[in-house]
């Protein structure tokens, strides 16, 4: 049930759905509008689609509006230095460059106002206080605040919440966990891939276990896992406490998250963002729940490059019904189910790689790291996981361990795995985003 | 658990800090801590303002 403190904005969070989607047509009306007047990249693009600045009348002409894409922010890199003609505002007007990690191509240059930085952090607040967290916690950051926004924002949505922030900057992994079992934080914020590794580390470099710390909330962000339910589960036992996931984008803010009462998926900020859903294989909309489809997303309110109708070739699904916290805010079932180019077919099945993440993580034995690569061999398709095996297992156990796993994936995905079994430790360690997926075919 | 706001009150009075800002910059613009600092708070109020701009309108149809 919900509490009389459930929400950050009770009267845009519990909106009637109808009055919502009237909002939002406002809303977009509006950035698109803006967009036209102060972008080159935009205007071109919607001119050269035959639209005009009074275009947007009905939810028919949003659709009618072109995608952006990352190819688009190629326009970057000449004057208006660096943001080329994606950049709404006077260059003077910008006080906070952050960029896409690369991940998926060229890193994208995202300049934001001092308005937008205050709305990036309205954005996490959001998040932070469905999540539960509260002024009175003591929040550990234990990100290496550098050029990627990630947790940035997250940090001043602290402030603005009134939590007291601990910046875990520099410090190494060791050294974060000494200090937040000094402090006596009871939340933090990270990867779930870090989230299992600091665990780890306690375990076993501080001979702690860290479900004694008093740790009451984690936030996740930047991969996928926080919504798998073995890795969630995992790093639930870990550390004695809700894990609770949120997704956000660079150029497009931070627009979903899971409230404390785990809907089962990533309610949609809706009020700041519009999200929809397209076919996989088409520009359709998909708007029946249980159905695939790619995430678009429009942010309303940045003014220094809001994104329009960006295609984030993220996969997700509407899922029925609503959440117990009272929120009129739509779910995506299950989150983000990985990336439309990380979703390929290998020996003629469709593939996602975060199956394989399902799958190794039910295994509690299987603590470390792994990676998927599919190659060609002749005209065959292989995919072979590399996995970091635990310390001190015996050849038998190894044997029947890893006969267990592959009959697991056989199970889930359909295909034949090669499997790589390497030592303990033995592959790198990620903070931020962990590639884990490599698909070299044609390469 | 309802909020019990008056949106378009709640927007008006936002405007009207808007406003009192603009005084202030007005007043003491040419001094660069009143400048930079209203444009700060310009930010922050602006937040506010696009949470309640739309809704406020909405509720007067």
């Amino acid at each position: 049930m919900a509490e009389k403190n459930e929400y950050w904005n009770q009267p845009l969070e519990t909106l009637e759905f109808d009055t919502l989607r009237e909002l939002q047509l406002r809303k977009f009306r509006r950035v698109y509008q803006w967009v036209w007047d102060k972008s080159k990249l935009y205007r071109g693009k919607y001119e050269a689609a035959g639209l005009d600045r009074d275009s947007i009348k009905s939810w028919d002409d949003v659709s009618k509006v072109p995608l952006l894409t990352k190819d688009d922010y190629r326009c970057q890199g000449v004057d208006p230095f660096p943001y080329g003609d994606s950049l709404c505002v006077p260059i003077e007007e910008v006080t906070e460059f952050h960029q896409t990690s690369g991940t998926t191509g060229t890193p994208v240059y995202q300049p934001d106002t001092w308005a937008d930085w205050e709305w990036w952090s309205e954005c996490w607040a959001t998040i932070l206080w469905a999540q539960g967290f509260r002024p009175e916690d003591r929040i550990f950051i234990p990100f290496g605040y550098n050029i990627f926004v990630a947790y940035w924002a997250g940090h001043y949505a602290c402030e603005k919440i009134g939590c007291e922030v601990v910046p875990g900057g520099v410090l190494g992994t060791r050294e974060r966990l000494e200090k937040m079992r000094e402090l006596k934080v009871n939340g933090f914020m990270a990867t779930p891939t870090y989230v299992l590794g600091m665990a780890e580390t306690a375990q076993k470099e501080l001979g702690a276990d860290p479900k004694e710390w008093g740790i009451e909330k984690i936030l996740c962000a930047g991969e996928p896992g926080a919504l798998i339910p073995t890795t969630k589960a995992r790093m639930e036992e870990a550390w004695g406490c809700g894990v609770r996931d949120h997704v956000g984008a660079t150029e497009v803010g931070a627009w979903s998250f899971e409230c404390r009462h785990r809907p089962g998926g990533l309610h949609v900020l809706e009020s700041m963002f519009l999200v929809e859903l397209l076919a996989l294989d088409s520009d359709e909309p998909v708007t029946e729940p249980g159905v695939p489809g790619r995430i678009v997303i429009t942010s309303f309110d940045r003014q220094a490059q809001p994104c329009v109708r960006f295609d984030t070739k993220d996969v997700s699904m509407w899922k029925e019904g609503g959440c117990d916290c009272g929120r009129t805010w739509r779910i995506l079932e299950r989150g983000v189910h990985g990336r439309l180019d990380h979703i390929t077919k290998v020996k003629g099945v469709l593939f996602s790689p975060v199956t394989v993440e399902e799958v190794v993580r039910s295994f509690p034995e299987l603590e470390g790291e792994f990676e998927i690569v599919v190659s060609k061999k002749g005209d065959l398709d292989v995919i072979e996981l590399t996995l970091e095996m635990p310390d001190g297992c015996s050849e038998e156990a190894k044997n029947t361990l890893l006969d267990n796993l592959k009959s697991q994936l056989r199970f889930k995905t359909q295909l034949n795995f090669k499997i790589k079994p390497v030592e303990f430790g033995s592959m790198p360690r990620h903070q931020i985003k962990a590639k884990r997926f490599h698909d070299m075919r044609g390469k | 658990m309802s909020a019990n706001v008056d949106i378009k009150e709640l927007y008006a009075a936002l405007e009207e800090t808007a406003k009192l800002l603009d005084r202030v910059e007005e007043t003491g613009g040419s001094i660069k801590a009143i400048e930079r600092n209203v444009r700060r708070m310009r930010g922050t109020l602006r937040t506010m303002m696009i949470h309640f701009e739309d809704l406020a309108v909405l509720e007067g149809k």
